[in-house]
């Protein structure tokens, strides 16, 4: 069986993450690129360990769920965080227009 | 007397109404900074990592076996049990409540991963690179919410 390349993988992880966070790659990079790091070794880790006949494939499989899990956080995560900054863009320009608005219909709207 | 009182209160109404628009209208409702969170989630860290050292410490020795550990178990997964319900009440907080449930999954299969038996170090080190992955990341959406006014 041919062994598993740590840099191919995580570049096909990587090149999956961009795609899917597109226009909010240049902000998730850097926290994205650390997590999928970190479960591309792990996943690498589990599979030499398994290889070895150290740990057997229900061992493997939880160790597996815990990487998988890992991979689902940094999704939410990176939802979560893309819709904070939704929010807050879209209360940081309501409040540049407040003043403007509420002094030309003559109370506070905004 | 009594007709500059009214007016008194009317401009109290107006005051009143003025501060619930300016209030409930000038934003989006998005969850806020939680310091009990924030705070557990760092206790909760330092007790799954210290669970976690430990058995690499002991490795391959009776103090490693699971049974050592139980009681450490049903303590963090109560307390994150705990947080999870605080996080359910707080307002829009959707994601850090399945951020949570994840890690909570994660710790019951660790759980259930320590009761086969450990052996090898690389193997926890991995886990725990997970974990603390999953740590960091309930962190960076809690530290990035805005803080109440």
């Amino acid at each position: 069986m041919e062994a598993l390349n740590v840099h191919e993988l995580l570049e096909i992880m990587l090149r999956a993450a961009k795609q899917s966070l597109e226009q909010q790659w240049p902000r998730a990079q850097e926290y994205t690129e650390a997590n999928l790091k970190a479960i591309t070794h792990s996943i690498m880790e589990i599979a030499a360990l398994h290889a070895e006949q150290k740990i057997d494939a229900a061992q493997a499989k939880l160790d597996l769920d815990i990487a998988k899990d890992t991979a689902e956080m940094t999704l939410v995560t990176n939802a979560g965080l893309s819709e904070l900054m939704a929010a807050q863009a879209i209360n940081v320009a309501l409040a540049a227009v407040r003043t403007i608005v509420n002094s030309h219909i003559g109370f506070a709207l905004l | 007397m009594k007709p500059r009182a009214s007016k008194k209160n009317y401009y109290f109404s107006i005051l009143a109404i003025a501060l619930v628009l300016l209030t409930a209208c000038t934003s989006v409702n998005t969850a806020t900074y939680d310091s009990q969170t924030d705070q557990t989630v760092t206790t909760l860290q330092l007790k799954t990592d210290g669970l976690m050292s430990s058995v690499k410490a002991n490795l391959n020795t009776p103090a490693a076996a699971y049974k050592n550990y139980a009681q450490q178990y049903q303590a963090i997964l109560l307390q994150l049990h705990v947080l999870i319900t605080r996080n359910e009440a707080l307002p829009y907080n959707k994601t850090t409540v399945d951020q949570l449930n994840l890690l909570s999954s994660s710790i019951e299969k660790f759980q259930k991963r320590h009761e086969l038996g450990f052996s090898d170090a690389r193997e926890l080190i991995a886990l725990q690179q997970l974990v603390d992955a999953q740590f960091r990341s309930i962190l960076t959406v809690q530290l990035a919410k805005p803080h109440a006014s």
